[in-house]
């Protein structure tokens, strides 16, 4: 389960934009370790910058580091900065949802 | 040129008047027509198939073939009977008059229960529009080749023969609550089908189909521009072969003929909604029709995709118990369903989806 109240993460069309962006990440050359990096997670990297995220007061215990990570990333400047343009923008949030998936396959956590 | 896209395109309207929600039928087959394309409807009997091609005949004003395919048919039945005057004679001849070398149409019902013989006869027509009747070749006449079948064939040897129906249309029954409408629409066309006259002629098709082929070859850079985006992203999700590739383009200005769309009035934004709505007839399956469904949401123009979205985050809201967040999206939702409504190229191209949405709406709130 996602950390996002506003997506249903067995919604059909979430699922497409996941797949949408694992083949991005293919076409891209980037290795994706599908193993560590769940789709929930994507579909949380695409969502909080093409909707308005709303997050799970409390997460399960399993998903609190990601928790974490995304409440943090929600307040930083940088975030501020693309949710300007990556809002209901397609091509923009695919974008930088692949940079999110991406800091998170090399954190060392 | 304008003359003729207003007749098939009153062709469709007539088509759409007598049929209860049969557009995506009558949208697939009069572009297949317009390509001179095999076409192929998949879905169980008694939902208007053949009835669908009778009135597409009466309407162009073409003869057609009609043959319900098993095991036991035999060749004879779908190429003409041997000639047994001129056999007594000594000349091997076939009757070709009323067989399918003949007509302008040939619905062939049941196609993959077909013996090996007759499939084979099939796939020469289909591709070459020929038959290679013991030493002679016999150029078929038949314009446009319809398939209806219940099943959707695994047997590898029947692949070759469905690859070549490269336009596809699942239908299916009406709803339960849309059975009054139905019954309406169903008695309506009983009662006009002997009454239904040529709107369009053969001539004028093939005048047409020219036209088209001739418009996509002047219009090559431009139409591949456009097209071939979409086109990429929806490889992603299902597997269109090269040869299809290559015709969508045709099948794109074809379709927006059918729709009534002016060569002057094509530009990009109607380009690439036709390419969308062109897709849907190129799924293998019910599976990749699923499939295409979400593709179509997530890549609809205008503020369409978003509206597809923001309904999605309103159930996922309403189910998450975040009540008065949903109502805000809900209000958004409908302002920028207002917005879209208001488009002209939008509304043309996804009228049916609007709707769709306009109801998912109305269903959302009267949950919260």
């Amino acid at each position: 389960m996602g950390s996002l109240l506003n997506v249903d993460y067995n919604d059909e069309l979430t699922r497409l934009r996941v797949h949408e962006i694992v083949k991005y990440f293919q076409r891209l050359g980037i290795p994706l370790k599908l193993a560590k990096i769940p789709n929930d997670v994507i579909a949380d990297a695409f969502y909080i910058h093409y909707r308005t995220p709303v997050l799970r007061e409390e997460p399960q215990e399993e998903e609190a580091l990601w928790h974490l990570f995304l409440k943090t990333y929600l307040s930083t400047e940088v975030y501020q900065e693309v949710s300007k343009i990556s809002r209901y923008n397609y091509s923009v949030s695919k974008s930088a949802s692949v940079k999110t998936v991406e800091s998170i396959q090399q954190s060392p956590l | 040129v304008d003359e003729l896209i207003s007749k098939v395109s009153q062709v469709r309207k007539t088509l759409d008047s007598h049929f209860f929600k049969f557009s995506d039928e009558v949208m697939a087959s009069l572009t297949a027509v317009l390509v001179r394309e095999n076409f192929i409807l998949i879905g169980p009997p008694g939902t208007a198939k053949t009835m669908l091609v009778a009135s597409i005949s009466k309407l162009l004003k073409a003869r057609w073939f009609y043959r319900l395919l098993t095991k036991f048919t035999e060749v004879e039945e779908v190429i003409g009977p041997i000639d047994v005057v001129e056999l007594l004679k000594g000349n091997v001849k076939r009757i070709y008059t009323n067989s399918i070398v003949e007509a302008d149409f040939a619905l062939l019902d049941e196609i993959f229960n077909a013996s090996s013989a007759i499939l084979n006869t099939m796939l020469t027509i289909l591709n070459e529009r020929v038959i290679y009747d013991g030493g002679q070749i016999i150029p078929v006449k038949t314009w446009t080749v319809f398939g209806a079948t219940n099943r959707i064939p695994d047997e590898e040897e029947l692949q070759a023969l469905y690859d070549r129906f490269p336009l596809r249309v699942f239908t299916k029954y009406a709803q339960p609550d849309e059975t009054e409408q139905l019954i309406k629409a169903g008695l309506r066309l009983r009662r006009d089908f002997d009454k239904l006259t040529p709107i369009m002629t053969m001539d004028e098709v093939k005048k047409l189909h020219e036209y088209i082929q001739s418009y996509t070859y002047e219009n090559m850079d431009t139409v591949a521009k456009h097209i071939s985006p979409i086109l990429a992203s929806y490889l992603d999700h299902v597997v269109i072969s090269n040869r299809t590739r290559v015709k969508v383009p045709l099948y794109v200005v074809a379709y927006l003929m059918v729709l009534g769309i002016k060569p002057r009035d094509i530009d990009a934004a109607t380009l690439r909604a036709a390419t969308l709505k062109v897709l849907k007839y190129l799924v293998r399956d019910r599976e990749d029709l699923a499939e295409y469904e979400s593709f179509l949401a997530a890549h609809m123009p205008g503020g369409l995709s978003v509206l597809y979205d923001m309904v999605s985050e309103i159930k996922a809201l309403i189910s998450n118990n975040a009540l008065s967040i949903a109502k805000e999206k809900l209000k958004e939702a409908y302002e920028l369903l207002d917005k879209s409504l208001a488009d002209p190229v939008t509304y043309r191209f996804f009228q049916v989806e609007m709707e769709e949405i306009k109801s998912t709406l109305e269903m959302l709130k009267s949950q919260l």
